[in-house]
Protein backbone atom coordinates (compact mmCIF):
# COMPACT_ATOMS: atom_id res chain seq x y z
CA UNK A 1 0.00 0.00 0.00
CA UNK A 2 2.93 2.31 0.60
CA UNK A 3 5.88 3.02 -1.58
CA UNK A 4 8.74 3.05 0.84
CA UNK A 5 12.33 3.96 0.54
CA UNK A 6 14.40 3.30 3.63
CA UNK A 7 11.27 3.24 5.69
CA UNK A 8 10.12 1.37 8.74
CA UNK A 9 7.64 1.30 11.53
CA UNK A 10 4.48 2.43 9.73
CA UNK A 11 1.18 1.27 11.05
CA UNK A 12 -2.16 1.62 9.33
CA UNK A 13 -5.42 0.52 10.76
CA UNK A 14 -8.41 0.75 8.50
CA UNK A 15 -9.99 -0.44 5.30
CA UNK A 16 -10.64 0.53 1.70
CA UNK A 17 -7.15 0.04 0.36
CA UNK A 18 -7.17 -0.54 -3.40
CA UNK A 19 -4.24 -1.82 -5.39
CA UNK A 20 -0.85 -0.15 -5.11
CA UNK A 21 0.07 2.66 -7.45
CA UNK A 22 2.73 2.00 -10.08
CA UNK A 23 5.04 4.85 -9.11
CA UNK A 24 5.88 6.63 -5.89
CA UNK A 25 5.10 10.28 -5.43
CA UNK A 26 7.89 12.76 -5.27
CA UNK A 27 8.78 13.80 -1.77
CA UNK A 28 8.76 17.54 -1.04
CA UNK A 29 9.78 17.26 2.59
CA UNK A 30 12.94 18.41 4.29
CA UNK A 31 14.56 15.03 3.83
CA UNK A 32 14.07 15.23 0.08
CA UNK A 33 15.46 18.72 0.03
CA UNK A 34 18.57 17.45 1.73
CA UNK A 35 19.01 14.82 -0.97
CA UNK A 36 17.76 11.92 1.12
CA UNK A 37 14.89 9.69 -0.01
CA UNK A 38 13.44 8.54 3.25
CA UNK A 39 9.81 9.55 2.90
CA UNK A 40 7.16 6.96 2.36
CA UNK A 41 4.44 7.84 -0.10
CA UNK A 42 0.84 7.04 -0.86
CA UNK A 43 0.47 7.06 -4.62
CA UNK A 44 -2.20 8.84 -6.66
CA UNK A 45 -4.32 5.75 -7.25
CA UNK A 46 -4.45 4.76 -3.59
CA UNK A 47 -7.33 5.50 -1.27
CA UNK A 48 -7.03 4.79 2.44
CA UNK A 49 -9.50 5.17 5.25
CA UNK A 50 -8.52 4.74 8.87
CA UNK A 51 -5.85 5.71 11.36
CA UNK A 52 -2.25 6.17 10.26
CA UNK A 53 0.71 6.32 12.64
CA UNK A 54 4.40 6.35 11.92
CA UNK A 55 7.86 7.64 12.68
CA UNK A 56 9.03 8.72 9.27
CA UNK A 57 8.09 11.36 6.73
CA UNK A 58 5.12 10.68 4.50
CA UNK A 59 3.94 12.09 1.17
CA UNK A 60 0.29 11.67 0.23
CA UNK A 61 -0.52 11.92 -3.46
CA UNK A 62 -3.64 9.79 -3.19
CA UNK A 63 -6.70 10.01 -0.98
CA UNK A 64 -6.78 9.55 2.76
CA UNK A 65 -9.64 9.81 5.22
CA UNK A 66 -9.21 9.45 8.96
CA UNK A 67 -6.49 10.43 11.40
CA UNK A 68 -2.75 10.90 10.81
CA UNK A 69 -0.27 10.78 13.70
CA UNK A 70 3.28 11.66 12.66
CA UNK A 71 4.21 13.79 15.63
CA UNK A 72 7.96 13.62 15.02
CA UNK A 73 7.85 13.80 11.25
CA UNK A 74 6.72 15.67 8.18
CA UNK A 75 3.50 15.05 6.31
CA UNK A 76 3.32 16.39 2.77
CA UNK A 77 0.00 16.51 0.97
CA UNK A 78 1.12 16.51 -2.65
CA UNK A 79 -0.53 18.46 -5.45
CA UNK A 80 -2.60 15.43 -6.39
CA UNK A 81 -3.24 14.46 -2.79
CA UNK A 82 -6.55 14.88 -1.03
CA UNK A 83 -7.13 14.21 2.62
CA UNK A 84 -10.20 14.43 4.78
CA UNK A 85 -8.47 14.03 8.08
CA UNK A 86 -7.30 15.24 11.42
CA UNK A 87 -3.51 15.47 11.22
CA UNK A 88 -0.92 15.67 14.01
CA UNK A 89 2.65 16.10 12.78
CA UNK A 90 5.90 17.88 13.43
CA UNK A 91 5.69 19.71 10.08
CA UNK A 92 2.89 19.78 7.53
CA UNK A 93 3.35 20.86 3.91
CA UNK A 94 0.25 21.23 1.76
CA UNK A 95 0.18 21.39 -2.03
CA UNK A 96 -3.13 19.59 -2.47
CA UNK A 97 -6.56 19.50 -0.90
CA UNK A 98 -7.31 19.22 2.80
CA UNK A 99 -10.60 19.06 4.63
CA UNK A 100 -9.98 18.82 8.34
CA UNK A 101 -7.89 20.13 11.18
CA UNK A 102 -4.09 20.29 10.99
CA UNK A 103 -1.88 20.38 14.10
CA UNK A 104 1.87 20.86 13.72
CA UNK A 105 4.28 21.26 16.60
CA UNK A 106 6.73 23.15 14.38
CA UNK A 107 5.39 24.52 11.09
CA UNK A 108 2.63 24.42 8.50
CA UNK A 109 3.41 25.56 4.98
CA UNK A 110 0.51 26.15 2.60
CA UNK A 111 1.62 26.29 -1.02
CA UNK A 112 -0.08 28.19 -3.84
CA UNK A 113 -1.91 25.14 -5.20
CA UNK A 114 -3.36 24.21 -1.82
CA UNK A 115 -7.08 24.16 -1.05
CA UNK A 116 -7.82 23.90 2.65
CA UNK A 117 -11.06 23.98 4.58
CA UNK A 118 -10.53 23.49 8.27
CA UNK A 119 -8.60 24.75 11.24
CA UNK A 120 -4.84 24.87 11.53
CA UNK A 121 -2.71 25.09 14.63
CA UNK A 122 1.06 25.65 14.58
CA UNK A 123 3.55 28.12 16.00
CA UNK A 124 4.69 29.02 12.48
CA UNK A 125 2.41 29.14 9.46
CA UNK A 126 3.18 30.37 5.95
CA UNK A 127 0.78 30.75 3.08
CA UNK A 128 1.66 31.42 -0.55
CA UNK A 129 -0.36 33.76 -2.74
CA UNK A 130 -2.91 31.77 -4.68
CA UNK A 131 -3.60 29.27 -1.93
CA UNK A 132 -7.24 29.04 -0.88
CA UNK A 133 -8.03 28.69 2.79
CA UNK A 134 -11.25 28.87 4.77
CA UNK A 135 -11.09 28.24 8.47
CA UNK A 136 -9.25 29.26 11.58
CA UNK A 137 -5.53 29.85 11.88
CA UNK A 138 -4.19 29.68 15.41
CA UNK A 139 -0.54 30.38 16.12
CA UNK A 140 -1.03 30.56 19.88
CA UNK A 141 0.56 27.35 21.09
CA UNK A 142 -0.72 27.96 24.58
CA UNK A 143 -4.28 27.37 23.47
CA UNK A 144 -6.19 24.37 24.71
CA UNK A 145 -6.41 22.61 21.36
CA UNK A 146 -2.64 22.72 20.89
CA UNK A 147 -1.93 21.56 24.43
CA UNK A 148 -4.36 18.72 23.94
CA UNK A 149 -2.65 17.71 20.71
CA UNK A 150 0.95 17.86 21.86
CA UNK A 151 0.77 17.85 25.64
CA UNK A 152 2.84 21.00 26.14
CA UNK A 153 3.38 24.23 24.21
CA UNK A 154 5.74 23.94 21.26
CA UNK A 155 9.40 24.63 21.92
CA UNK A 156 9.30 27.69 19.72
CA UNK A 157 6.61 29.19 21.92
CA UNK A 158 9.02 29.56 24.83
CA UNK A 159 11.78 31.25 22.88
CA UNK A 160 12.70 34.79 23.96
CA UNK A 161 9.95 37.21 23.13
CA UNK A 162 10.23 39.35 20.02
CA UNK A 163 9.57 43.06 20.39
CA UNK A 164 6.02 42.54 19.18
CA UNK A 165 5.18 39.99 21.86
CA UNK A 166 7.21 41.51 24.67
CA UNK A 167 4.38 43.57 26.14
CA UNK A 168 2.17 40.50 26.45
CA UNK A 169 4.96 38.43 27.95
CA UNK A 170 5.87 41.20 30.38
CA UNK A 171 2.28 41.72 31.36
CA UNK A 172 2.03 38.02 32.17
CA UNK A 173 5.18 38.13 34.26
CA UNK A 174 4.13 41.29 36.04
CA UNK A 175 0.79 39.77 36.86
CA UNK A 176 2.69 37.08 38.78
CA UNK A 177 5.18 39.46 40.36
CA UNK A 178 3.53 42.09 42.57
CA UNK A 179 5.54 45.24 42.95
CA UNK A 180 6.72 45.38 39.36
CA UNK A 181 5.39 47.93 36.94
CA UNK A 182 2.55 46.64 34.80
CA UNK A 183 3.44 48.69 31.76
CA UNK A 184 4.95 47.08 28.66
CA UNK A 185 7.43 48.57 26.25
CA UNK A 186 7.83 48.27 22.55
CA UNK A 187 11.35 47.24 21.69
CA UNK B 1 -4.46 52.82 5.38
CA UNK B 2 -3.94 54.71 8.64
CA UNK B 3 -6.96 53.32 10.47
CA UNK B 4 -6.13 49.73 9.61
CA UNK B 5 -2.59 50.32 10.76
CA UNK B 6 -3.89 51.73 14.04
CA UNK B 7 -6.03 48.65 14.49
CA UNK B 8 -3.08 46.33 13.87
CA UNK B 9 -0.66 48.27 16.04
CA UNK B 10 -3.18 48.73 18.82
CA UNK B 11 -3.46 44.99 19.12
CA UNK B 12 0.25 44.56 19.80
CA UNK B 13 0.10 45.40 23.46
CA UNK B 14 -3.19 43.81 24.37
CA UNK B 15 -4.64 40.44 25.13
CA UNK B 16 -5.32 37.45 22.93
CA UNK B 17 -7.60 38.53 20.12
CA UNK B 18 -9.81 36.82 17.61
CA UNK B 19 -9.69 38.32 14.12
CA UNK B 20 -12.28 37.60 11.43
CA UNK B 21 -11.05 38.28 7.91
CA UNK B 22 -13.99 38.31 5.50
CA UNK B 23 -11.54 38.40 2.61
CA UNK B 24 -9.06 35.93 1.18
CA UNK B 25 -6.28 34.39 3.25
CA UNK B 26 -2.95 36.15 2.87
CA UNK B 27 0.49 35.59 4.28
CA UNK B 28 1.01 39.31 4.96
CA UNK B 29 -1.70 39.40 7.57
CA UNK B 30 -0.32 36.22 9.15
CA UNK B 31 3.04 37.94 9.45
CA UNK B 32 1.44 40.99 11.04
CA UNK B 33 -0.34 38.83 13.61
CA UNK B 34 2.58 36.51 14.30
CA UNK B 35 3.80 36.41 17.90
CA UNK B 36 0.60 37.91 19.20
CA UNK B 37 -1.46 35.00 20.51
CA UNK B 38 -3.97 35.83 17.81
CA UNK B 39 -6.56 33.58 16.26
CA UNK B 40 -7.42 34.43 12.67
CA UNK B 41 -10.66 33.24 11.11
CA UNK B 42 -10.64 33.45 7.33
CA UNK B 43 -14.07 33.46 5.68
CA UNK B 44 -12.86 33.99 2.09
CA UNK B 45 -16.17 35.53 1.04
CA UNK B 46 -14.75 36.80 -2.27
CA UNK B 47 -14.70 33.15 -3.28
CA UNK B 48 -18.50 33.47 -3.30
CA UNK B 49 -18.40 36.47 -5.58
CA UNK B 50 -19.82 34.50 -8.48
CA UNK B 51 -23.17 34.91 -6.75
CA UNK B 52 -22.60 38.51 -5.72
CA UNK B 53 -24.55 40.60 -5.18
CA UNK B 54 -28.07 39.33 -5.70
CA UNK B 55 -27.89 36.02 -3.88
CA UNK B 56 -25.10 36.72 -1.49
CA UNK B 57 -25.59 36.48 2.23
CA UNK B 58 -23.76 35.11 5.23
CA UNK B 59 -25.30 31.97 6.64
CA UNK B 60 -23.29 30.21 9.31
CA UNK B 61 -22.48 27.57 6.72
CA UNK B 62 -20.54 30.23 4.84
CA UNK B 63 -18.41 30.90 7.87
CA UNK B 64 -15.40 28.74 8.61
CA UNK B 65 -16.06 25.47 10.42
CA UNK B 66 -15.25 26.36 13.99
CA UNK B 67 -17.10 26.86 17.19
CA UNK B 68 -17.83 30.43 18.10
CA UNK B 69 -17.32 30.28 21.85
CA UNK B 70 -14.59 32.92 21.50
CA UNK B 71 -16.24 36.07 20.22
CA UNK B 72 -14.63 38.10 17.48
CA UNK B 73 -12.58 41.16 18.50
CA UNK B 74 -11.60 42.49 15.10
CA UNK B 75 -13.31 42.22 11.70
CA UNK B 76 -11.68 43.02 8.37
CA UNK B 77 -14.35 43.67 5.73
CA UNK B 78 -12.03 45.21 3.11
CA UNK B 79 -14.26 46.58 0.30
CA UNK B 80 -17.00 43.95 0.51
CA UNK B 81 -19.66 46.42 1.67
CA UNK B 82 -19.50 48.12 -1.72
CA UNK B 83 -20.74 44.92 -3.33
CA UNK B 84 -23.79 44.54 -1.12
CA UNK B 85 -27.03 46.48 -1.12
CA UNK B 86 -28.48 47.89 2.09
CA UNK B 87 -30.57 44.78 3.03
CA UNK B 88 -27.55 42.56 2.47
CA UNK B 89 -25.36 44.82 4.59
CA UNK B 90 -27.99 44.71 7.32
CA UNK B 91 -28.03 40.92 7.21
CA UNK B 92 -24.24 40.77 7.28
CA UNK B 93 -24.12 43.15 10.25
CA UNK B 94 -26.65 41.05 12.16
CA UNK B 95 -24.51 37.97 11.65
CA UNK B 96 -21.31 39.72 12.59
CA UNK B 97 -22.79 41.36 15.67
CA UNK B 98 -24.02 38.01 16.94
CA UNK B 99 -20.42 36.73 16.93
CA UNK B 100 -18.78 39.95 18.13
CA UNK B 101 -17.10 40.72 21.44
CA UNK B 102 -18.27 43.86 23.28
CA UNK B 103 -15.19 45.85 22.22
CA UNK B 104 -15.31 44.61 18.64
CA UNK B 105 -14.07 46.90 15.89
CA UNK B 106 -14.69 46.45 12.17
CA UNK B 107 -12.50 47.90 9.44
CA UNK B 108 -13.94 48.61 5.99
CA UNK B 109 -13.12 50.45 2.78
CA UNK B 110 -15.65 52.18 0.55
CA UNK B 111 -15.10 53.57 -2.94
CA UNK B 112 -16.27 57.09 -2.37
CA UNK B 113 -14.63 59.82 -4.45
CA UNK B 114 -14.92 58.20 -7.87
CA UNK B 115 -18.26 57.27 -9.42
CA UNK B 116 -16.96 53.87 -10.55
CA UNK B 117 -15.35 50.89 -8.87
CA UNK B 118 -13.99 47.49 -10.02
CA UNK B 119 -16.71 45.01 -10.88
CA UNK B 120 -15.42 42.50 -8.31
CA UNK B 121 -14.13 42.90 -4.75
CA UNK B 122 -10.41 43.42 -4.49
CA UNK B 123 -7.85 40.99 -3.16
CA UNK B 124 -6.05 42.98 -0.51
CA UNK B 125 -2.55 42.02 0.47
CA UNK B 126 0.17 43.32 2.73
CA UNK B 127 3.62 43.35 1.19
CA UNK B 128 6.81 42.58 3.09
CA UNK B 129 7.04 46.21 4.20
CA UNK B 130 3.55 46.14 5.61
CA UNK B 131 2.06 48.30 2.86
CA UNK B 132 -1.36 47.25 1.60
CA UNK B 133 -2.03 46.58 -2.07
CA UNK B 134 -5.11 45.58 -4.03
CA UNK B 135 -4.47 42.71 -6.41
CA UNK B 136 -6.46 40.90 -9.11
CA UNK B 137 -9.04 43.63 -9.30
CA UNK B 138 -11.29 43.49 -12.34
CA UNK B 139 -10.53 46.15 -14.93
CA UNK B 140 -14.25 46.47 -15.65
CA UNK B 141 -15.85 49.32 -13.76
CA UNK B 142 -19.34 49.43 -12.34
CA UNK B 143 -21.13 52.28 -10.57
CA UNK B 144 -20.03 52.62 -6.94
CA UNK B 145 -22.77 52.94 -4.33
CA UNK B 146 -20.63 55.59 -2.58
CA UNK B 147 -22.09 54.81 0.83
CA UNK B 148 -21.93 57.71 3.26
CA UNK B 149 -21.16 57.16 6.94
CA UNK B 150 -24.80 57.81 7.77
CA UNK B 151 -26.02 55.36 5.13
CA UNK B 152 -23.75 52.66 6.56
CA UNK B 153 -24.85 53.33 10.12
CA UNK B 154 -28.45 53.09 8.98
CA UNK B 155 -27.75 49.79 7.24
CA UNK B 156 -25.78 48.50 10.22
CA UNK B 157 -27.59 49.69 13.36
CA UNK B 158 -25.46 47.32 15.45
CA UNK B 159 -22.36 49.35 14.59
CA UNK B 160 -21.48 53.03 14.75
CA UNK B 161 -18.80 54.88 12.80
CA UNK B 162 -15.97 55.45 15.23
CA UNK B 163 -13.42 56.96 12.86
CA UNK B 164 -13.30 57.61 9.13
CA UNK B 165 -10.69 59.00 6.74
CA UNK B 166 -10.82 59.86 3.04
CA UNK B 167 -7.72 58.34 1.47
CA UNK B 168 -5.65 59.70 -1.39
CA UNK B 169 -6.89 56.92 -3.67
CA UNK B 170 -10.47 58.12 -3.28
CA UNK B 171 -11.54 55.37 -0.88
CA UNK B 172 -13.11 56.14 2.45
CA UNK B 173 -11.62 54.13 5.29
CA UNK B 174 -13.84 53.26 8.26
CA UNK B 175 -13.52 51.86 11.73
CA UNK B 176 -16.88 50.77 13.13
CA UNK B 177 -17.47 50.03 16.79
CA UNK B 178 -20.08 47.63 18.06
CA UNK B 179 -22.95 49.49 19.73
CA UNK B 180 -23.90 48.47 23.24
Amino acid sequence: MFHKRDTHNHEVRGSDTPAPAPAPAESHGPSAAAGRSVAASIGPSISIQGELRGEEDLVVEGKFKGTVQLKKNTLTVGAKGSIDAEVYAHTILVDGTVNGDLYASERISIRKTARITGNIFAPRISLEDGARFRGTIDMDTENEAFRKAFGTPAASSVKPATPAERPVAEAARNAQAPGKSGSGTHG
Amino acid sequence: MPLLEDLLVESDATRHRVWLDLGTAQNGLLLRLRNRRARLIVADLPASRAVLPTQWYLPDAQLPPQNWHSPVDRILAWDLLDYLDAPQIRQLAERLASHAAPQCRMHALVHYAAPGMPAQPGSWRFDRDGALHAATISSTLVPAPRYSPKALEKAMPQFRVERTVLLNNGMQEFIFALCH
